[in-house]
């Protein structure tokens, strides 16, 4: 968790990724960050996040993000 | 045809008679009757076109839901697969889905680049090889623009295990064709609308009130507003010789002010259309000159159009494969900071690209498009750049004043964007713009100059009233507040007060009549 | 159960105020009433003719401008009793008339149907021209529908527009047509709409006098000549012919349905003398062939043009021959009069309610004719008689010189009218303005070739006035209560000021230069005069 949020914040620095729920459907990440998470957890997590798995539900919280990182890496 | 009509109104009416009275099971067969008939009305011949379009979904629907339950089989009976071989399976089964989705967009996209580039292409066929063929101007079939790319998210949505097939040909054709939707947009997903189209609606008070006054407010923008705004701006693009410098500024307002208003109203009555019906029409505008960059003005400016190309063209770019490796060549070259970047930015160049072509076949709509996209990408890479500005000067940022210079600036960027647009061709764009930056006849403002720019005072003021009315109405949402809840809220006098004095002046202030020349919506011909 | 009903209920009535509420902005920007000088015709006082009581009315007329300038219906009612409406509109088409005739005799029984033969000559052409016909399906009330959409079809069908119901409907719902009126509406159509103007039963006064030019006088004088070269000569010979002839069918079925209801179709030709440089000319070549259609169709015929009715072309015409202002239209109305009592005996029923509106309404006429009346003066010394008759201010400067026809009687009424101690003959006196009231000077100047006086008058206008004596067009104004009403011109400018009705009533230049000393207006000030007037009248009225 703490090595994801240490992530993050070096994308977004500004965004506070503990206490907000709804980081997606209030558009407080736009596509940039999201294009440029996914970078950067593709590489560093050694996954495939596809297009398929970019839904709202998915990144809307770090725990969402948490749990499609572990899936991603389980297959 | 045209959706301020007495002849739209008099068609929904009718539509929504038979739709409520009708037994439920059918219900979802009357829309379908009403947007063919619609589409025959308008379109003629051409739904040939449209019926094209829904079987090669329909077909490549089936296709690849066949094959996908193929691999799902494949799985339950390969029973305990190791990882490797169960990947392989999911690997050929992505591949084949995305194989049949490729060839049904292509088909489409192909019927679509012939339709709307078949002049272009010949005109530069004769330039290249000095040839002399006849343009062949074509009529696009009524709402390509529009159902192609409905088409194809729905085969890619498939693809992705984002819907469900549609194995009913004629709900699916209904989907496509939707009569509000088809004129204008927006363009909404399969799982959206769909299941809001099959399911029959009941006649609802509130909901068919609201979608009324929703359409009567559309009627205001487009009647009111538009059709007046138009004038001015089409004087000062259109006789662009006879002006300078300020009056292009003006006439980019108008220009700004009459195509959102165009628009916007016109996604009012469809969507007040479709309220009526009882579906729910995605949002395609939210106020977009309250924006205050670029990024967000494309976010709130045809919402639908912006998610559509994201989805498809610009995610599934970035974080493809290849655009991973090119990320990494880049951060060597570049640095790593920029070079992160550089895969993101050129998808969103060619985003940019398509999206300028989408609206026009010509070397302006491209520019156009680029000249978006630029912002877009200088705004983000400057942005370290601004925030030093800020803390060196110690601009305060939390507060109206900042918040209302982003909003100017914006506007202004966006203003020239809209000049490139409207201008006759790329040269007489750049005309313009230079004409802006040396000739300085503020003067022309006070002289009586925009008096003669294709309205009178008289016309003028009733413009300037409506746009305040219009700015008003869109603060109060900005800040939240729910217009027509609100309006219920207060007693009956008010109300209807409210709603009969803003029918009397659509009908007075509008701007139509048989001597008049009624424009068609902006956004129509594509 | 019970708020299913209450919100159909409640929308069933918000639907109904909402169309009766378009229905009245209908009535408000529809064109209303006309001014001559926008040459519109009053749609309303065509309107009006539908809401006479049914089957007061005793004869109806036809025709195009030159008849509804020639013909008040009350004047008749003055002189004998008898109730008429015109029904002429700018440039109407015998169609048009057909249709205008079928729905008034919906509720009235006329038994004279008169139609003026200047409308006898549009060509096939010019009776497809749409915008007239609209004009009078406007001027059709809501209760004769039929007759409305009738019309319309046909106007459509002349158009070959016949399939264009966009069109068709929208002429009908008159709100689509012109709902871009809120632009002239304002005060005009709107007072207009509230106020009774019944009274003119479709008579169009004018006041202004503008005389037939002397060339112009000989020339129609030739035309009507049957001996005179002119009527062989005349190229339009077969053109005509063709006009009269493609008018004749409609006229027949006017014919078939006067003998239906009852009633007898005439022709008649109102006086006018006009060239051909004006469509609406009269000549020897017209006049025959109507004589010989009114014969083939058993039909009277009573040419004016041909009859000495003691009208004065120099002083009863407001536009140089065309039509003829309320002095003409006395003469003209009187003696149309006497021809349908002696050859048809036109009469009229006793009817207590029928009489008291018309004595009524006879009574507003008069007095608003009687304050228009002063326009009408055009001699000199007659205009200052009149002034002093009346409660009024007059103002007066001289523009430019007074020239050489400034006479002995024009002094001395000048004299008596104001109360000035100048003799305007007097080169010291060649510059001059003053102000007076009731035969008294409030303030006056002199100067050899300038002089000017600022006045601030007890009913509180405050008032410029110069005088200049130079070769411009400025040399001289009246400027009141920041407005100028000056007429343009050289000689000597009155402007009257009403202190009665609190508005000016007449501004005009007697050009003193000019043996002829002829009268020039300046009309601008007219509309607000007329409001007033109405208002005015209306006001006095009110208690009676």
């Amino acid at each position: 968790m703490d090595e994801l949020l240490s992530i993050l914040k070096g994308i977004c620095p500004k965004v506070d990724f503990v206490n907000e729920k709804k980081l997606i459907d209030d558009g407080i990440l736009d596509s940039f960050d999201i294009i440029s998470i996914v970078n950067e957890l593709n590489e560093h997590y050694d996954i495939e996040i596809d297009v398929d798995d970019l839904e709202p539900d998915n990144f809307n919280t770090v725990e969402a993000m948490l749990e499609l990182i572990e899936k991603l890496r389980n297959e | 045809m045209n959706i301020v009509s007495l002849f739209y109104l008099a068609f929904v009416v009718a539509v929504a008679l038979v739709y409520f009275i009708a037994p439920r099971r059918i219900r979802w067969g009357i829309l379908l009757g009403a947007s063919l008939v619609i589409y025959l009305y308008c379109g003629r011949r051409m739904i040939v076109w449209l019926l094209l379009t829904s079987l090669s979904i329909y077909v490549g629907g089936l296709l690849i839901d066949r094959r996908q339950k193929r691999y799902l089989g494949q799985l339950e009976a390969g029973g305990e697969l190791d990882k490797n071989s169960k990947r392989a399976l999911k690997k050929k089964n992505e591949r084949d889905k995305r194989c049949y989705a490729a060839l049904v967009a292509a088909v489409n996209i192909a019927i679509w680049v012939t339709f709307k580039f078949a002049d272009v292409f010949i005109e530069t066929l004769n330039r290249c090889f000095s040839a002399d063929l006849s343009f062949v101007h074509m009529a696009l079939p009524l709402g390509i623009s529009f159902y192609t790319l409905q088409a194809i998210s729905y085969v890619i949505d498939l693809t992705r295990g984002k819907c469900e097939v549609q194995t009913n040909y004629f709900k699916l054709l209904l989907w496509l064709c939707f009569f509000p939707q088809i004129l204008q947009g927006p363009i909404c997903r399969y799982r959206e609308t769909a299941h809001q189209l099959y399911e029959p609606h009941d006649f609802d008070y509130r909901r068919v009130k609201f979608g009324m006054q929703r359409m009567l407010w559309g009627f205001f923008k487009k009647l009111v507003i538009a059709d007046r705004v138009v004038s001015v701006s089409d004087k000062v693009f259109g006789y662009s010789a006879k002006y300078q410098g300020v009056i292009f500024i003006i006439g980019a307002l108008a220009y700004t002010i009459q195509i959102y208003a165009d628009f916007s109203g016109g996604m009012d009555i469809i969507s007040g259309t479709a309220e009526i019906l009882g579906i729910t029409m995605p949002l395609n505008f939210e106020r977009p000159y309250f924006s205050r960059s670029i990024a967000e003005y494309w976010r709130r400016w045809h919402i639908t159009l912006g998610t559509w190309f994201r989805d498809y063209v610009f995610y599934p770019l970035s974080i493809s494969r290849a655009s991973q490796v090119l990320s990494k060549h880049c951060r060597k070259l570049f640095g790593p900071g920029i070079g992160k970047m550089i895969p993101t930015y050129l998808a969103m160049v060619l985003v940019w690209l398509l999206n300028g072509i989408w609206h026009g076949a010509g070397a302006q709509f491209v520019v156009f498009g680029m000249y978006q996209g630029i912002l877009i990408v200088l705004g983000m890479q400057l942005e370290p750049v601004f925030q030093w500005i800020i803390d060196r000067f110690r601009i305060r940022t939390d507060c109206f004043s900042w918040r209302l210079w982003q909003r100017v600036r914006t506007l202004a960027l966006i203003m020239g964007g809209r000049i490139i647009f409207k201008a006759k061709g790329l040269s007489e764009a750049g005309r313009i713009f230079r004409s802006i930056f040396t000739t300085h006849n503020w003067w022309a403002l006070t002289d009586g100059t925009i008096f003669k720019l294709g309205l009178d005072a008289w016309e003028l003021f009733v413009l300037f009233v409506a746009v305040l009315v219009l700015l008003t109405v869109s603060i109060l949402q900005e800040k939240g507040v729910h217009i027509r809840e609100t309006i219920e809220r207060q007693n009956l006098l008010f109300r209807w007060g409210l709603v009969i004095g803003a029918v009397v002046a659509v009908v007075l202030f509008g701007v139509y009549g048989i001597n008049l020349d009624l424009t068609g919506f902006v956004y129509a011909g594509f | 159960m019970s708020i299913k009903i209450k919100r159909a209920a409640g929308a069933i009535v918000f639907f109904m105020l909402l169309f009766a509420t378009l229905a009245w902005v209908q009535e408000v920007v529809t064109p209303d009433f006309d001014w001559p000088e926008h040459n519109r015709r009053s749609l309303k006082s065509i309107r009006s003719a539908f809401n006479e009581p049914k089957g007061s009315i005793d004869a109806v007329f036809f025709g195009t401008s030159q008849t509804f300038c020639s013909i008040s219906p009350m004047t008749m009612y003055d002189i004998a009793g008898v109730r008429a409406y015109n029904l002429a509109s700018t440039n109407q088409r015998i169609p048009v008339a057909y249709h205008l005739l079928s729905a008034i005799l919906h509720d009235q029984s006329p038994k004279l149907v008169v139609v003026d033969a200047s409308g006898f000559f549009y060509t096939e052409k010019e009776m497809q021209s749409a915008a007239k016909y609209e004009e009078m399906v406007n001027s059709l009330p809501w209760s004769r529908i039929r007759e409305k959409w009738t019309l319309m079809t046909e106007i459509a069908k002349l158009q070959d527009r016949e399939n264009d119901w966009k069109y068709i409907l929208s002429s009908v719902i008159s709100l689509l047509r012109y709902h871009t009126n809120y632009r002239l509406t304002q005060r005009d159509n709107v007072e207009m709409y509230l106020k009774d103007l019944y009274q003119r039963k479709g008579y169009v006064a004018t006041f202004d006098t503008v005389p037939v030019e002397k060339e112009n006088y000989k020339i129609v004088k030739a035309m009507l000549d049957p001996n005179d070269d002119y009527a062989s000569d005349d190229d339009r010979k077969e053109k005509l012919t063709d006009s009269i002839a493609a008018n004749e069918p409609y006229l027949l079925n006017m014919q078939q349905l006067c003998r239906e209801h009852g009633a007898q179709l005439v022709f008649m030709k109102v006086p006018v003398c006009t060239t051909t440089e004006h469509r609406g000319y009269w000549s020897f070549n017209k006049h025959e062939m109507t004589e010989a259609l009114a014969e083939k169709m058993g039909v009277k015929f009573f040419d004016m043009c041909y009859e000495d009715i003691g009208l004065d072309w120099f002083r009863d015409s407001s536009d140089s021959g065309e039509h003829v202002n309320y002095r003409g239209t006395k003469k003209i109305t009187a003696r149309v009069l006497k021809w349908l009592q002696e050859e048809f005996g036109l009469s009229s029923e006793h009817n207590e309610t029928w009489d008291r509106q018309w004595s009524y309404q006879s009574q507003v006429f008069a007095e608003e004719m009687e304050y228009l009346n002063l326009e009408l003066e055009y001699d000199l010394v007659k205009y200052l008689e009149r002034v002093r008759e009346g409660d009024y201010v007059l103002f007066t400067i001289v523009s430019n010189g007074l020239g050489k026809y400034w006479s002995d009687e024009a002094q001395q009424a000048f004299e008596e009218t104001t109360g000035t101690k100048f003799d305007l003959r007097e080169k010291k006196n060649a510059a001059y303005v003053s102000v007076s009231s009731q035969g008294r000077i409030i303030e006056e100047r002199n100067g050899k070739n300038a002089c000017s006086i600022k006045v601030d008058l007890e009913n509180g206008l405050n008032c410029k006035l110069s005088s200049k004596k130079t070769k411009s067009r400025s040399a001289g104004s009246i400027v009141i209560d920041g407005k100028r009403y000056d007429s343009p011109g050289q000689g000597v400018h009155f402007v009257v000021y009403d202190n009665k009705l609190g508005c000016i009533v007449d501004s005009v230049c007697f050009n003193t230069a000019s043996k002829a000393v002829t009268a020039q207006q300046n009309t601008e000030y007219k509309e607000d005069m007329r409001l007033k007037i109405i208002e005015y009248v209306h006001g006095q009225m009110k208690g009676i």
